[in-house]
């Protein structure tokens, strides 16, 4: 086996993985009554592991497989896409490394959370989070602030929080994974001194 | 699983149904709520009777729309200031018809959505799927990484519960304040994460072994086939599509 294959073999086996800690994750955030989401520490770390390709490749298919009993997440694929995109790019400038670039990459996830999400929430589901905190939105737009305000404002209270504790879970998991294992990533040499 | 198998639509090729699927689709973004509500609703769940997968269908349907179909409603109708027909008035709520013709259209396009695919996987196996994509040549990698997350997450869930019982038994609160419950989250799933990406290089070599990675033919387990119905309905939904497309295109132009 070639050293190249075994890295790609070990990045595609990364992705079922990552799709399952997204699904996982947010099972947990919902057994102990979290008020966040943490839907997406999987295609943070994919990204962050393997590079922004393989990042993508698991948002997709995260929300495809998602759609197979809940339609309404397919056209948020585009987020989580977006997302796995952001965080391998950061993970290749070695932003994961060092908290300050942990800090950065989490503003950077949430700059493109806000500006994809928001979009398809508007146009395509006319506002509708299709969570609970469509209530939130429903309360603006009773107050008379207008749809694009209501779902950014929404937004903005439900997914600032998420997005950086993701991205510093993520952070922290690299810095528990062993330099041994760590090693077998294509994306290793940016962790490994 | 195998009451699946009986239905019409389930004999047919899951690329013809998949073909329906995206014409649906398509036609739903292009067309008004009309052809929405009034043809492929009703189109979708007669296709539901007629296979055998009503009830199953009907319940994921509206599981999967009620509460989106609800609000978006409640959006349109609040944020609704023409002057239109008012068809039910309430001391502050007023409804007129111009509200639900928008809530009408904003949700026609994901209802269609979620009737088609709900249907779609009601009535295919995810693996007869990607058997067929892999005879249309779609990459192995792409089967398999679908087929495996569908067993890994059951495994991993239950992985996680196991995780979260032994943290219990270790004194780490799972119930109580914010604060504690925000503490149990990392040593709930760090060690999952952590264990899972310490067992893939055993998989790698594994899946190594059995030539995953080998640039030759790959052979499958089960055989699906396309009989001459699937060519025929096929080519008859793409037909179909292409001119309701241009009568689209038509009424757009004139």
């Amino acid at each position: 086996m070639s050293k190249a294959a075994k890295y790609s073999t070990m990045a595609i086996l990364l992705i079922p993985i990552g799709i399952a800690i997204n699904y996982v994750g947010g099972q947990i955030a919902l057994i102990l009554k979290l008020p966040v989401f943490i839907d997406v520490i999987g295609t943070i770390l994919v990204g962050a592991l393997a590079g922004p390709l393989f990042g993508a490749i698991t948002g997709l298919i995260t929300n495809l497989i998602l759609g197979i009993t809940a339609p309404t997440w397919i056209p948020y694929a585009i987020v989580n896409v977006a997302i796995g995109i952001v965080a391998g790019l950061c993970a290749k400038k070695g932003w994961f490394k060092t908290f300050k670039g942990a800090l950065i990459t989490s503003v950077l996830i949430w700059l493109i959370t806000q500006l994809t999400a928001n979009p398809v929430t508007v146009y395509l589901f006319g506002g509708v989070t299709g969570s609970g905190s469509s209530f939130i939105t429903s309360f603006l737009i009773a107050t008379g602030q207008s749809l694009w305000q209501s779902v950014i404002t929404t937004a903005l209270i439900t997914e600032t929080v998420d997005k950086f504790v993701s991205v510093f879970i993520v952070f922290f998991i690299i810095k528990a994974i062993p330099a041994r294992t760590l090693l077998k990533f294509p994306l290793a040499r940016y962790y490994l001194d | 699983m195998d009451d699946r198998k009986k239905g019409i639509l389930s004999k047919l090729y899951p690329l013809t149904k998949l073909v329906f699927l995206f014409c649906a689709i398509l036609l739903a973004i292009v067309y008004d709520w009309k052809f929405g509500y009034l043809i492929m609703v009703p189109l979708s769940l007669f296709l539901a009777l007629f296979s055998g997968n009503f009830i199953g269908f009907l319940k994921k349907f509206i599981g999967a729309l009620l509460l989106f179909v609800i609000f978006v409603f409640l959006f349109k109708i609040m944020l609704d200031k023409s002057d239109s027909q008012i068809l039910f008035q309430w001391q502050f709520i007023v409804i007129r018809i111009q509200g639900l013709i928008d809530g009408l259209n904003q949700t026609s396009v994901l209802v269609v959505m979620a009737a088609v695919v709900l249907l779609f996987f009601e009535t295919t196996e995810v693996e007869d799927l990607m058997i067929s994509l892999q005879q249309k040549k779609v990459s192995h990698v792409v089967s398999y990484i679908v087929l495996s997350t569908l067993q890994m997450i059951p495994d991993m869930v239950k992985r996680s519960k196991v995780i979260m019982q032994a943290q219990q038994a270790r004194g780490i609160e799972t119930e109580g304040n914010i604060f504690l419950r925000v503490r149990a989250f990392f040593p709930s799933l760090g060690p999952l994460i952590i264990s899972s990406i310490s067992e893939l290089e055993e998989r790698a070599i594994t899946l190594e072994v059995r030539g995953f990675s080998a640039s030759v033919e790959k052979t499958f387990l089960k055989d699906i086939q396309s009989r001459n119905i699937d060519g025929i309905l096929s080519l008859l939904i793409i037909l179909l599509s292409i001119s309701l497309l241009g009568w689209r295109i038509f009424l757009w132009l004139s």
